[in-house]
């Protein structure tokens, strides 16, 4: 190992020490009182309240009505903003400037979408809708754009050379490659936005998150528990077929 | 007919789900008013306090860091025993890959509510959750590299009689050591997002003054923060990318 | 009766210090085959890209059935294109589409656009493709995704889409280059065979002089972007390509059976 590198691991561990000074977790002298309470007790996380199922389950459902609107709408609109966002589609004086509005809207946060969705058509599920549609048309504008600009000039080559038009080198050169990893990335972005969906209620905008955020504030581990067991099993499955789906895909 | 299933399936979904979220076109551009003047009312945004909330901007930010790094170190040995090219025992495999997908299974929120309920309301709550956050992912993309990797030199230690320690030590890691500084930078990035949120549920960092200005109705002084916070994450990712690329040459 | 001519066609690259190629004279007639050799950088793909204006020419002029065709651009370019058969190096096929379609995206620029975009092929068309698929002996492999196919398979298919365009005119770029040896003479008697069957005229460029000479009627010789001679296959002599190669044949040029 060279000096200059020594350094450089020196000064980094150096600044990390500084930055945990104070992230220590500790539970204070109540701990094992707490962490009894929060997991093992009477109305502890383990032993989920069963009662709470069918609210759970019209929760979640909605959660994923959410995400499957939401995904599919930014779908659209980045498959629309990714065509003019490629460099080798549009022209630099569109792509530019595409490129950096979606990257705004990337660093928007979902949350501050929902609230801002709230007061425009009230809270509820639309609201989520909107964020969250919103929010994935930055990265899946991007991620189309990126397979756009990627794509293997060859079959379009061929497509030229017996004379086809410029919609045929689209439907036959370009579609089949752009469909099926516009696909995969939409579910991969699905996969996310299921998760976000189930948060988005914390602040008003429709699914599971409202009756988690109740079950919080009111310190009723048992409730978090089963809502935690319900989302854990919905995004676990939505995960695997997922997976399954883009899997065949390539 | 056969061949339109998966479409007929999707647009079904899609139906189902619209109706469900009750997303209506005119609602949304009847909002469109209340939104506009909701987002005029946070301009000009109020920097005057940026300044005296500037250690928290800090304090996300070591946040960020700190769990990135323990989240790193505890995703290692997790992927190590996760992916088969590295441990052959397969039931071993089994149990951590259901670890590794548990993990990323629950939402970033509700990790850190219930390490605030553990914890108490400070921010080593948001680095537990963060740890945890970070872990699920580092862990789940080092096992996919690791599951992909060259499996010539693991077995070249193998024929040599190198013990699993070893094997791991000189087959696996120098392959994917540059992969897995370059995920760490990427978790990093949406670390530091997320460490600006998790303030919502009280777990230290940035988002606590969010939270607060919102609840006054200081509309101007969180889109103060907001706009630093887009300014420092910006600044971190350009940083961040360039390392990236750089490593990915290296 | 020529089918193609060009006259002092000469191509330089935008940025180039040296131009590709530099006022070849050349004249096809029909039915004929014939083959256009050199070493990389010699020049023979830009020449053939000329011809089909894939790359436009710098200078000269090119004629094919007689008329004039240099400055064609838009609609006549592409219908004369759709009487060229284009085969590439690399097969340039859509992988993720079945064998069949890419043997019907021949057809794509001869037509309706709105019948074509929609996936609406005629069965008189789909039957065509199967002719050549069986006739290339790929008829079990129509309903296959390109990409599983072998490099010779692949190749084929090509042939298959040049020939449902029903060209006057087939340029093949290197077309077996990316194959083995057997492969590659397995694939070139079948593009003779329904070259001579058709009446078709083939342009192709070859890298291996042996191939050239076993299989093509005529020979141009091309080094530096310079047409350095143009001869029926019988009377060329070792020193014809020593002269372009400039130096003795070695194994490399060969391709072995």
């Amino acid at each position: 190992m060279t000096k200059r590198s020594w350094w450089f691991w020196l000064v980094g561990l150096g600044a990390t020490l500084w930055a945990a000074r104070d992230m220590v977790p500790s539970t204070g002298e109540k701990g094992e009182e707490m962490a009894n309470a929060l997991f093992w007790g009477e109305r502890g996380l383990f032993r989920p309240d069963w009662d709470l199922l069918s609210p759970v389950a019209s929760g979640l459902t909605e959660s994923l009505q959410i995400a499957i609107v939401g995904t599919t709408i930014a779908g659209l609109f980045a498959l629309l903003l990714g065509m003019v966002a490629a460099e080798n589609i549009s022209t630099p004086a569109l792509s530019i400037p595409t490129k950096a509005l979606l990257s705004a809207i990337r660093t928007l946060p979902e949350l501050l979408m929902a609230i801002i969705f709230i007061v425009g058509v009230g809270p509820g599920p639309f609201a989520g809708v909107l964020a969250l549609g919103f929010h994935s048309i930055g990265t899946l504008g991007k991620l189309t754009a990126e397979i756009l600009e990627s794509l293997n000039t060859k079959p379009m080559e061929a497509v030229v050379a017996v004379g086809g038009r410029r919609v045929s080198i689209f439907r036959y050169a370009a579609w089949p490659q752009v469909l099926p990893e516009f696909l995969s990335v939409l579910l991969y972005r699905f996969e996310i936005n299921i998760r976000a969906a189930s948060i988005l209620g914390m602040v008003g905008a429709g699914g599971i998150g409202k009756t988690l955020m109740f079950a919080i504030n009111a310190r009723s581990w048992d409730r978090v528990g089963t809502i935690l067991v319900g989302i854990v099993v919905v995004v676990a499955v939505v995960d695997n077929i997922s997976a399954r789906v883009r899997a065949k895909l390539v | 007919m056969r061949k339109h299933l998966p479409l007929l399936t999707f647009l079904g979904l899609f139906i189902w789900a619209s109706l469900g979220t009750g997303v209506s076109l005119p609602k949304f551009v009847e909002g469109l008013g209340d939104m506009g003047r909701f987002v005029k009312e946070m301009f000009p945004a109020d920097f005057s306090e940026v300044s005296a909330v500037w250690p928290d901007f800090v304090l996300t930010l070591r946040m960020a860091w700190v769990s990135t790094l323990v989240g790193a170190l505890l995703a290692y040995p997790f992927a190590l025993l996760a992916a088969g090219t590295t441990t052959t025992w397969k039931s071993i495999n089994g149990l951590f890959r259901l670890l590794l997908n548990g993990v990323r299974t629950v939402p970033d929120l509700l990790l850190a509510s219930l390490a605030v309920a553990l914890f108490g309301a400070n921010p080593s709550a948001g680095a537990v959750a963060l740890t945890l956050f970070s872990m699920g992912i580092i862990g789940k993309l080092l096992f996919e590299t690791l599951e992909s990797i060259d499996q010539g030199p693991l077995e070249a230690m193998t024929a040599l009689g190198a013990p699993w320690i070893a094997r791991l030590r000189y087959g696996a890691l120098p392959l994917a050591l540059p992969q897995f500084l370059t995920y760490c930078l990427y978790v990093f990035e949406i670390n530091i997002r997320v460490a600006a949120i998790v303030g919502l549920v009280g777990a230290g960092g940035i988002g606590v003054w969010m939270n607060i200005n919102f609840d006054l109705g200081q509309y101007q002084k969180v889109a103060a923060l907001l706009v630093t916070l887009f300014l420092v994450v910006t600044v971190i990712d350009a940083v961040s990318t360039r390392i990236r690329k750089a490593l990915a040459q290296a | 009766m020529s089918l193609l001519k060009t006259v002092g066609l000469g191509m330089t690259y935008s940025g180039a210090p040296q131009p590709a190629l530099t006022s070849v004279n050349f004249e096809a007639n029909e039915g004929e085959f014939i083959a256009v050799v050199g070493p990389s950088g010699a020049g023979k793909s830009t020449f053939l890209r000329c011809l089909n204006q894939l790359i436009t020419p710098t200078e000269g002029q090119l004629f094919f059935e007689g008329e004039e065709t240099t400055h064609l651009k838009g609609e006549p370019l592409r219908h004369l294109r759709t009487r060229i058969g284009f085969i590439f190096q690399d097969y340039n096929l859509q992988g993720r589409l079945s064998v069949l379609q890419n043997v019907l995206t021949g057809l794509l620029g001869q037509r309706p656009a709105l019948q074509t975009t929609l996936g609406i092929w005629s069965k008189k068309d789909v039957e065509k493709a199967h002719w050549l698929l069986r006739d290339l002996g790929l008829s079990d492999q129509s309903q296959k995704r390109a990409d599983a196919l072998s490099g010779g398979q692949q190749q084929r298919v090509s042939i298959a889409r040049a020939l449902i365009q029903s060209p006057r005119l087939i340029l093949a770029d290197e077309p077996v280059a990316s194959l083995d040896p057997p492969t590659a003479h397995a694939v070139l008697k079948d593009l003779k065979r329904v070259a001579k069957e058709e009446g078709i005229t083939v342009l192709i460029n070859l890298h291996h002089i042996d191939l050239a000479l076993e299989y093509a009627d005529r020979i141009l010789g091309l080094r530096d972007g310079v047409k350095v001679w143009d001869q029926p296959t019988s009377e060329t002599s070792e020193s014809s390509f020593t002269e372009i190669y400039g130096r003795n044949l070695k194994a490399d040029d060969l391709a072995k059976e």
